[in-house]
């Protein structure tokens, strides 16, 4: 089966600091794919660079088989691939349903006219209605999104990511800082999301990650470190003791 | 269980829109366009010509919020295509015909053919880089204006425009009351079709790109070229004021390229409230009632209160005139 993306010796660096080093990986179409490793792993460049908002050194990035590496963010985003932000990236003096009519409008192609109100294209308005409904946002859709919690902001963060209809959707660290019933709220969403939409998750909460999860890659300072279903990576021993170092944790507690 | 909430939200919503503050404002551009038009019967002709400045500079001011408003591009080079509107508009007149709609295209199309020119590498930066380049580049063209003699009358300017005529075979307007009424319907002509954009699905659009133009990006905009767009829109209507000025000044000069055009625009729409259209028009009458209309009896120290009214302003109601029932887009 082809990849829906396939990521091909990608690297990116700050500066002299190379964040992402050689990283190739293949998704399965439907997949959930996590994607884990300890803090400065790489995992949000990872992301950048896919989708790119930040330049690749190197490398190729593959959408059902053909190469996007070229392409300017808007671009890809056209093309398939989107991505949550860590911290929600919304448009705060909107109101909720505008902030999901925009990526609504930019997916019908009618973003850029001018003569008819916005709120009278019906398809646009109700596909937006539905996603923020699906996100348990209707009631506030008038409201200013700055008038949002934290937890609702990663709600409706989630709704505009959605509503550019993509095929591979990345998520970053999308469950840190919302309640435990948010959280299996959101778990609910993601798995209803196969196999129309494939995900690549990148998550810290690890019970989530192996709940959820039908594939992982391991990184560890910016390269690959272990690859493969869930069970075989949650026992490699390279893995613990990346995650863990090697016994010297101990010592620490003494 | 959400089905008995929400109509009763709508139905709240629909209240306020129909009670009389959603009728007052339907009701008062229109109120307004009729006080304006009628104003010629009651008032000496040096207080019809003041309106007919107000309105050309309205539509200069319109357009800027447009631009520094809805889309978050804030310009301190609009004297730049005021000018060329104003200039293109008085070399017809002196050369070709005193056909007002014939200037009134020459000004639209000077001043979106610059602003084409200009946003082209404007747009692309962002903040205070944008505002330095467009300042930068509306400089140079003051500039030009000043050695260009042979088009332009150089530091004299171009003096003892013909009276306007609407027809070829019309009657030229010598009343200043006509003079009114034309300038009058054009501009509020210019305001409605902002108002349309601003509520369009593009103007959705700038407003996105004004909160946050990565997020924009990430959603599979180019924002360049709706940037670009609004640029060359807003270039359109300084074109379209300067032209309007002029049928009223019937004289141009390099003051209507000066700085001190672009920093009034921008006041005005900082006055009236950015982002609302309506307010930044109110904030238009203002600028050019103390500027250009009061200086003169305060010996000529105008721009002082102005500063003086733009301070108070700032402090008191930093949403501007029109703050608190700001934008409500749909």
């Amino acid at each position: 089966m082809t990849p829906v993306l396939e990521i091909d010796g990608l690297s990116g660096s700050y500066g002299s600091i190379v964040a992402v080093d050689d990283v190739s990986m293949r998704v399965a179409p439907g997949a959930r794919h996590a994607v884990i490793g300890p803090n400065g792993a790489g995992k949000s460049t990872l992301f950048g660079l896919v989708t790119g908002a930040l330049d690749a050194g190197s490398g190729r990035v593959l959408l059902d088989g053909r190469d996007i590496s070229d392409l300017p963010e808007y671009a890809r985003v056209r093309a398939g691939v989107t991505k949550t932000f860590q911290q929600p990236s919304l448009f705060l003096s909107l109101p909720v349903l505008d902030n999901v009519a925009l990526a609504v409008q930019r997916a019908a192609g009618v973003g850029l006219r001018m003569l008819r109100p916005g709120h009278r294209y019906r398809n646009v308005h109700r596909t937006a209605v539905d996603h923020l409904a699906a996100a348990g946002l209707f009631e506030r859709r008038r409201d200013p999104a700055g008038t949002l919690s934290h937890g609702e902001r990663r709600q409706l963060d989630l709704a505009v990511a959605l509503a550019t209809n993509p095929r591979v959707l990345l998520l970053d660290e999308p469950t840190a800082g919302m309640s435990a019933a948010a959280t299996a709220h959101f778990i609910e969403l993601v798995v209803a999301l196969a196999p129309r939409v494939t995900t690549v998750i990148v998550e810290h909460d690890l019970d989530l990650v192996f709940g959820v999860a039908t594939h992982v890659t391991v990184l560890h300072q910016g390269a690959v470190l272990a690859d493969g279903p869930p069970h075989l990576v949650r026992g490699s021993a390279t893995v613990q003791q990346a995650y863990l170092g090697d016994g010297v944790v101990e010592s620490l507690f003494y | 269980m959400t089905a008995t909430i929400s109509p009763a939200r709508t139905s709240a919503h629909a209240a306020v829109r129909g009670g009389w503050a959603g009728r007052l404002r339907r009701v008062l551009p229109v109120a307004t366009v009729l006080a304006v038009a009628v104003a010629p019967f009651g008032v000496t002709p040096p207080v019809s010509s003041a309106l007919t400045r107000m309105c050309a500079f309205a539509v200069l001011v319109v357009g800027l919020d447009l631009l520094t408003g809805v889309a978050g591009l804030p310009s301190l080079g609009q004297a730049a295509p005021f000018g060329a509107g104003a200039y293109a508009a008085a070399i017809v007149a002196t050369r070709l015909s005193p056909v007002a709609p014939l200037q009134l295209v020459a000004g639209a199309a000077a001043g979106g053919l610059l602003a084409a020119v200009i946003g082209w590498l404007a747009v692309r930066l962002r903040g205070i880089n944008f505002l330095m380049i467009t300042l930068a580049l509306a400089e140079l063209v003051h500039a030009l204006a000043n050695q260009w003699s042979s088009l332009t009358g150089g530091s004299n300017g171009l003096v003892g425009l013909p009276f306007i005529r609407i027809a070829p075979a019309g009657p030229p307007l010598v009343a200043t009351g006509y003079v009114l009424w034309y300038v009058l319907a054009v501009s509020a002509a210019c305001v409605a079709v902002v108002v349309v954009v601003s509520r369009s699905a593009f103007g959705r659009t700038l407003r996105g790109i004004r909160d946050n133009e990565g997020r924009m990006r990430a959603l599979g905009y180019a924002t360049f070229w709706p940037k670009y767009l609004v640029f060359c829109i807003a270039g359109v209507l300084a074109g379209v004021g300067g032209s309007l000025w002029v049928a009223q000044a019937q004289f141009v000069s390099p003051g209507s390229l000066n700085f001190e055009v672009s920093a009034l625009a921008l006041m005005a729409v900082v006055i009236g409230g950015r982002g609302t259209l309506y307010g930044p028009v109110l904030g238009a009458a203002l600028v050019v009632l103390v500027r250009y209309e009061l200086s003169p009896y305060l010996a000529g120290r105008g721009m002082l209160l102005l500063g003086g009214v733009f301070i108070l302003v700032v402090y008191l109601l930093p949403k501007g005139l029109a703050g608190g029932r700001a934008r409500r887009s749909a």
